[in-house]
């Protein structure tokens, strides 16, 4: 990195934090410190609602899943925009006008505060463990990048970030969140067009796409009915509107969004935002890392990108010899794909699919031997793609820009979080339970050191997270053991008119225990995890309830 | 736009009407239904 690169890091970092830590005037009351006084413009809410779904996992692990395994990834948003309308139809206006603070409260109203405590616990519990690995991604490329320790880069992240989140509230969030948001877009764009630049002259954009789609990297539909298929149109039209429906909908990271809006209109109109948009964002990300890939056929890439595991082996005989025949089958591909490009033919085209297949059979001896040498038998450097590429690749200032748009993706998901788990402490169990009578004052103060609490238990988390492989798989894994039993119980509360408190308690736990017992004995791949745990919890939920006989005169609370 | 956000309470709020949206609804749909055919149709023609 050059003195351009750090000054536009540094001042990035600088102005985000101030940026942040202005809002207190706005936050002295409990309402403007949670809920900005439900106040804020549905662009603004819209903007904030992308930016903490679109953590540095999403570009860091994505554009490395584009590298590796093609666009298929893109699947797994095609359920978002229904889910995105089925929510303005229902949790919008209902959460809105019951005047909430956190989505748990209503469940007291309409159950008991059994059944509030323990999905705000599930909440916490997931969602504290979740930021962890949130903060993890943007210090693994850190460490490689700056070259300094894990650790330091974890506690440097999470630790500014809780400063302006317990400083400034829900404003703070909401306000940081659109800067950062233009800075991502601005980032993506900028590395998009320095990408193609920087393919060879006779290469233009469009032979890329046909490097890319001859080797199935390009594949966005598929219809497979497979439930161990990770990614297909169904596993992303109904698994993943599962997903959606709960992380939008009952995760108090994204309802706290929504309910900071001037109105219900406003409210929704920040959904549909995000239903227009992710789709094409989100392609645009995977398009980087394929246009990533498109550009290694013509430069070397790193055998393996992870360069601490490569330097334990690579003295080795076993991986000097691979590595003699890496250099061989790449330039043999090189060679298919300028044939290809030259003269798109059946024949160009097989003799570059099958040298890009032996090309990735000699990475993959690396890789297991790196598995085998070092003892890691989850090693994968599939996270490492990007910032190396960066790294070797892009100009000056540049390189600065994408560390800049990393640290914002990462920032504005801590800093919702953070907000969200701070909120859910305060409101669903000090107020609820320890002081309910207390100021306003007292809880702003409660909720700000609730904020740093998590925000450096989110740091302990994190540097025990560094290794777990793809980490946006991690997060998602992690979510879905309890996203579908969460959108139980809410469906239970809001549709289901029979159901009852001890029916909504014992049907969650039914559904947790049901997703564990599917991950633990099944092979279904973990987005179908939210419609078991969903449908699990619906159905034990309304059978317990069954089993309840009312109070003479019970009536089902009304919102 | 950016640079001043000062919280505006209490200030009248008019909800759109249900016709409205539902008239938005049906366009989101459809305009998913039509981006993921052109994704289709992206992957095929590159890839064939």
């Amino acid at each position: 990195m050059k003195f351009l690169d750090w000054a536009i890091v540094v001042g990035y970092l600088v102005y985000v934090i101030w940026d942040g830590i202005r809002m207190t005037k706005n936050s002295g009351n409990v309402e403007g410190y949670f809920l900005a006084s439900r106040s804020l413009p549905w662009w603004a809410v819209g903007l904030s609602v992308m930016a903490t779904q679109l953590s540095a996992i999403t570009l860091v692990g994505t554009t490395g899943q584009a590298y590796s395994d093609g666009m298929r990834f893109l699947q797994f948003y095609y359920g978002l925009p229904l889910a995105m309308v089925i929510l303005c139809v229902t949790a919008v206006p209902f959460f809105y006008r019951a005047k909430v603070y956190t989505a748990y409260e209503y469940l007291e109203r309409r159950f008991d505060a059994k059944t509030r405590s323990l999905t705000s616990f599930f909440f916490l519990l997931s969602r504290g463990l979740g930021v962890g690995v949130i903060i993890a991604a943007p210090s693994v490329i850190l460490s490689i990048v700056l070259g300094w320790s894990e650790i330091a880069t974890i506690f440097l992240i999470g630790l500014s970030t809780t400063i302006y989140t317990m400083v400034g509230g829900v404003q703070a969030v909401t306000w940081t969140d659109v800067k950062q948001m233009v800075i991502i877009f601005v980032g993506l764009f900028v590395v998009l067009m320095v990408i193609v630049s920087q393919f060879p002259p006779s290469v233009s954009l469009i032979d890329g796409l046909y490097l890319a789609g001859s080797v199935g990297k390009l594949e966005t539909v598929n219809t497979s009915f497979d439930l161990t298929e990770k990614y297909t149109i169904w596993s992303g039209v109904i698994a993943a509107l599962f997903l959606f429906l709960s992380y939008f909908g009952c995760d108090q990271s994204q309802v706290q969004r929504f309910l900071t809006a001037k109105s219900v209109s406003e409210g929704r109109t920040s959904l549909l935002m995000s239903a227009f948009l992710k789709i094409p964002m989100q392609f645009m990300i995977l398009l980087i890392g394929v246009l990533v890939f498109v550009f290694y056929q013509f430069a070397t890439p790193p055998m393996i990108f992870n360069s601490v595991e490569e330097a334990k082996v690579e003295k080795t005989v076993e991986y000097q010899q691979i590595r003699g025949q890496y250099e061989e089958v790449h330039a043999k591909r090189e060679s298919a794909a300028l044939a290809f490009v030259e003269s798109q033919n059946d024949q160009t085209r097989q003799n570059y699919v099958a040298a890009d297949r032996m090309f990735n059979e000699t990475r993959k001896k690396a890789v297991d031997h790196v598995k085998e040498a070092t003892g890691n038998k989850t090693f994968n450097d599939v996270n490492y793609v990007f910032p190396v590429f960066v790294v070797q690749n892009m100009p000056m200032g540049v390189i600065g820009l994408i560390i800049a748009a990393i640290f914002a993706a990462a920032m504005s998901s801590i800093s919702a979080e953070l907000n969200a788990l701070a909120t859910a402490t305060t409101i669903d169990f000090y107020r609820r339970h320890f002081k309910p009578n207390a100021l306003d004052g007292h809880y702003v103060a409660f909720g700000r050191i609730a904020t740093l609490v998590w925000g450096i238990f989110a740091c302990i988390v994190a540097i025990y997270a560094t290794n777990l492989g793809s980490l946006i798989e991690v997060v998602n894994k992690f979510g879905s053991f309890f996203y579908g039993s969460l959108l139980g119980v809410f469906v239970l509360a809001i549709a289901v008119k029979r159901a009852r408190a001890r029916g909504a308690f014992f049907g969650l736990l039914f559904g947790v225990a049901s997703v564990w017992i599917a991950s633990s004995y099944t092979k279904i791949e973990f987005l179908w995890f939210n419609v078991v745990g969903c449908l699990v919890t619906v159905l034990a939920g309304y059978l317990i309830s069954l089993t309840v006989t009312d109070e003479p005169g019970y009536e089902v609370p009304a919102n | 736009m950016m640079g001043s956000h000062e919280t505006k309470i209490n200030e009248p709020v008019e909800e759109l009407p249900d016709a409205w949206w539902h008239k938005v609804y049906t366009a989101v749909i459809f305009t998913t239904i039509v981006v993921i055919l052109l994704l289709w149709a992206f992957s095929n023609h590159f890839s064939s």
